[in-house]
């Protein structure tokens, strides 16, 4: 993962000049970067320590970060582009080209609102049902 | 408002990756770490309750795409069909390996669809890192906003790219090494013993990769 991820961060640099560019006009952007970086570190100091339940969180939340860090460097870096061209510069799809209508935005919002909430309290609910070590027992067939 | 719902889709997306990226790291490494038909299920349990759910990413951030941004849904759906069915087919085969291998009692039968499982896994991990690479790298969009690629032209980058190049390829190899790594430490926090000990083994070399 580290050699690759070095080896892509070169690569994307030269290939999109919109990630050089977001990140020189705003340098808040280095945070995503640097949050892919930390996750890097936690990662290999975790690792080298003993398994213990607390230990195994903090590996699992480190990778969790760096894939984190790597997606919204990504993000950041494309803004305002959500797909560019490779054509010419004119016809990439941006936020305001690609966009819905504004009224239809302002009105999905408020049910996107609602539906998150929905959503997130089935997944805290799920997670908090199934936390803790997997057991697996002998007549159960399935998983 | 447009820079709100692309930072929100952007989020679904990285909840999604985040998520289902552990049940696709899960399968990659399965076969590695899990070696009898006990152990199997002990890294199947791990993931068997949530891996649909985690699913529900994917629909949302594609609904909310639709809604927010139709001229992109439209134009990337159109111009990805092939490798879009090519993940459409891939996830089909992910969800009922974990679904049939219980089902019946064969020699056969359960590591069929343990391999399956496991390369279905694989091969997602590296279609995601290559549709990412597509977006950074850029599609050949024309005047109306739409394209077409075809899977692979001859791996270049230049005026006629394939939805497979040098570039896109190397992005999903990250994404390969990056989900395994993901999933290996999902392995090693749920689970107990000799499972355990070689999630461990198997998330040292590729953090290292």
């Amino acid at each position: 993962v580290i050699a690759m991820t070095v080896l892509i961060t070169i690569v994307t640099f030269r290939i999109q000049p919109q990630v050089a560019v977001n990140l020189s006009a705003h340098r808040w952007g280095y945070v995503f970067p640097g949050l892919a970086v930390a996750g890097l570190f936690l990662l290999r100091w975790r690792l080298a320590k003993p398994t213990t339940p607390q230990n195994d969180r903090q590996v699992f939340l480190a990778s969790s970060a760096y894939l984190l860090g790597m997606l919204t460097s990504v993000v950041f870096g494309l803004y305002p582009y959500v797909l560019p061209a490779s054509t010419a510069q004119a016809y990439s799809l941006t936020v305001y080209n690609a966009k819905a209508g504004e009224y239809g935005l302002r009105i999905g919002f408020v049910w996107w609102v609602i539906g998150m909430i929905l959503a997130t309290g089935y997944f805290v609910f799920l997670y908090r049902h199934f936390a803790g070590k997997v057991e697996v027992h002998a007549d159960h067939k399935g998983y | 408002m447009e820079t709100v719902w692309y930072c929100l889709i952007a989020a679904m997306l990285a909840t999604y990756v985040l998520l289902d990226g552990f049940d696709l790291g899960t399968g990659i490494v399965y076969l590695i770490v899990a070696r009898t038909d006990s152990e199997r299920r002990q890294v199947l349990g791990s993931i068997g309750p949530i891996w649909d759910g985690n699913e529900v990413w994917l629909l949302a951030a594609g609904g909310t795409l639709y809604f927010a941004f139709p001229v992109l849904y439209g134009s990337s759906f159109s111009g990805f069909y092939l490798p879009l069915m090519i993940v459409l087919w891939l996830l089909i085969l992910r969800g009922i390996s974990i679904e049939f291998r219980n089902h019946l009692q064969s020699p056969v039968w359960a590591p069929l669809w343990d391999v399956v499982f496991c390369f279905s896994s694989l091969l997602l991990a590296v279609f995601y890192g290559a549709a990412l690479g597509n977006v950074v790298r850029g599609v050949p969009l024309d005047a109306r906003g739409y394209f077409f690629e075809p899977l692979w032209t001859d791996f270049r980058l230049g005026p006629e790219t394939g939805v497979l190049d040098w570039y896109t390829i190397l992005i999903g190899l990250a994404a390969f090494f990056a989900l395994t790594l993901h999933g290996a430490t999902w392995v090693l926090l749920k689970t107990t013993g000799s499972v355990q000990g070689r999630s461990r083994r198997v998330a040292r070399p590729v953090f290292g990769a």
